[in-house]
């Protein structure tokens, strides 16, 4: 017993130490060098800069807010490889500062990996009837052949932000009880300062982001100034 | 008595085992965080810094044209500088499975994402039939090598991109669209060919 209480105290003395006084100025002067960091233009763009080299050198796809040129962009190696518009009529220049301002927050965490991704109603590409003949004819499962044209789907990221996309597509809601928890959830998150963007995109833009877009993939957002 | 200290003893350093553990193993570096730098203080120093930054970028990036293939879509696009250049339906892998009964050999049929380049520019390209192209058939595999090559089924051009994928011409051009190959990126005719006359060997070819 004497040996497990002796274990123990050393462990908790090693525990608390190492969170202790030393490691909370090193935070104190972290968290002030950062707030300097931010508070400096150049530092900002050199900072965005070097979390885009750090992407595009991974060769696999991200994502961009690119708010300068108001585009939407999924990339790899630095190359844009899908793009949407985000025209003046549906997100504002004010909107897009909220949202850059709340995406990349008080710290340098300008990469934030996707964190929720929900589809509220669909409809199919292909009729399953079309599918079935061409699945026959080229000896494939018809299921595989069929996209879904989202109607509406939203994409999260940790520090509060979405996005919500819609299209002119008439879909049939996925899960009715899964739509209502997540719309709920989001107006009670509104007060605590989640911050979403609304865009309307052609269905099959829509279809490329949906399907391309995974929990996970790294996304960063370049602020219009 | 001595029971429970016993048992207390056990449990705590158990505990402070695993408190111990999540401190010092559980420092999982999220994949995405990484040292940034701080900008050197004297303004010329920055300013480098951050060009040369941007120039690591910049290397990074196409410096021509390079080809998009949006298996999701299934579209293929020509762009340079971010700009489209070209873009048209096409099919790409179904992910569908083939499974050899007798041998068990398996085949899936998806169209490889990532990062690849044009390798090989064909005119009037042979497809020379893999084992699975007759398996699916429920055909014997040819023992002769010369009843594998079909003169027709690649169309006119065939650009090769790696590991016997290519994007090539399809007699199913009705097809352009659905995911149906089997890996390969099939063109319509008018396109392949506005494609191959204007890439060359070593154009960026990305598939997402």
């Amino acid at each position: 017993m004497i040996v497990g209480l002796g274990v123990i105290a050393i462990s908790c003395l090693i525990l608390f130490c190492s969170n202790g006084p030393i490691a909370a100025t090193a935070e104190k002067n972290k968290s002030k060098q950062e707030k300097a960091a931010v508070e400096n233009p150049l530092q900002r763009d050199y900072d965005l800069l070097q979390s885009e080299l750090h992407l595009a050198k991974s060769g696999k796809l991200y994502m961009v807010f690119d708010f300068r040129k108001r585009e939407l962009q999924l990339k790899i190696k630095a190359a844009v490889v899908w793009n949407y518009h985000l025209d003046s009529s549906s997100v504002s220049d004010e909107q897009m500062d909220a949202f850059a301002g709340k995406f990349i927050g008080n710290g340098r965490e300008y990469i934030r990996p996707i964190s929720g991704k929900h589809l509220f109603a669909a409809d199919k590409k292909t009729p399953d009837s079309v599918l079935a003949i061409v699945g026959k004819a080229v000896n494939i499962n018809p299921e595989l052949l069929q996209r879904e044209l989202p109607e509406r789907f939203q994409l999260k990221w940790g520090g509060g932000t979405l996005l919500e996309v819609h299209t002119n597509v008439e879909g049939k809601a996925k899960a009715p009880l899964k739509n209502v928890l997540v719309q709920v959830g989001q107006v009670l998150a509104k007060p605590f300062g989640e911050y979403g963007l609304d865009i309307t995109a052609p269905a099959e833009q829509a279809l490329t982001l949906y399907r391309a877009t995974s929990v996970g993939l790294p996304t960063m957002v370049y602020p219009a100034r | 008595m001595k029971f429970i200290f016993k048992s207390i003893s056990i449990t705590a350093i158990i505990g402070v085992a695993l408190l111990l553990a999540i401190k010092f193993l559980g420092k999982d570096e999220s994949p995405y965080s990484f040292k940034l730098e701080t900008l050197p203080s004297q303004p010329k120093a920055a300013q480098k810094a951050i060009a040369d930054t941007r120039l690591a970028l910049s290397r990074i990036r196409p410096a021509g044209l390079y080809i998009v293939i949006d298996t999701h879509a299934n579209k293929l696009s020509l762009r340079k500088d971010d700009r489209i250049l070209l873009q048209s339906d096409c099919s790409t892998g179904s992910g569908g499975e083939l499974i050899d009964s007798t041998t068990g050999r398996r085949w899936v049929f998806n169209t490889p994402r990532g990062v690849f380049k044009v390798n090989s520019k064909l005119a009037q390209p042979w497809w020379r039939k893999p084992d699975w192209a007759f398996i699916e058939e429920n055909e014997e595999i040819p023992k002769n090598e010369n009843e594998r090559y079909d003169p027709e089924m690649l169309g006119d051009y065939a650009l090769g991109f790696g590991d016997g994928y290519f994007i090539h011409g399809t007699i199913y051009e009705r097809l352009l669209g659905v995911s149906v190959t089997h890996g390969c990126v099939r063109l319509g005719s008018e396109d392949l060919k506005k494609v191959y006359d204007k890439v060359s060997i070593g154009t960026p070819v990305y598939i997402f």
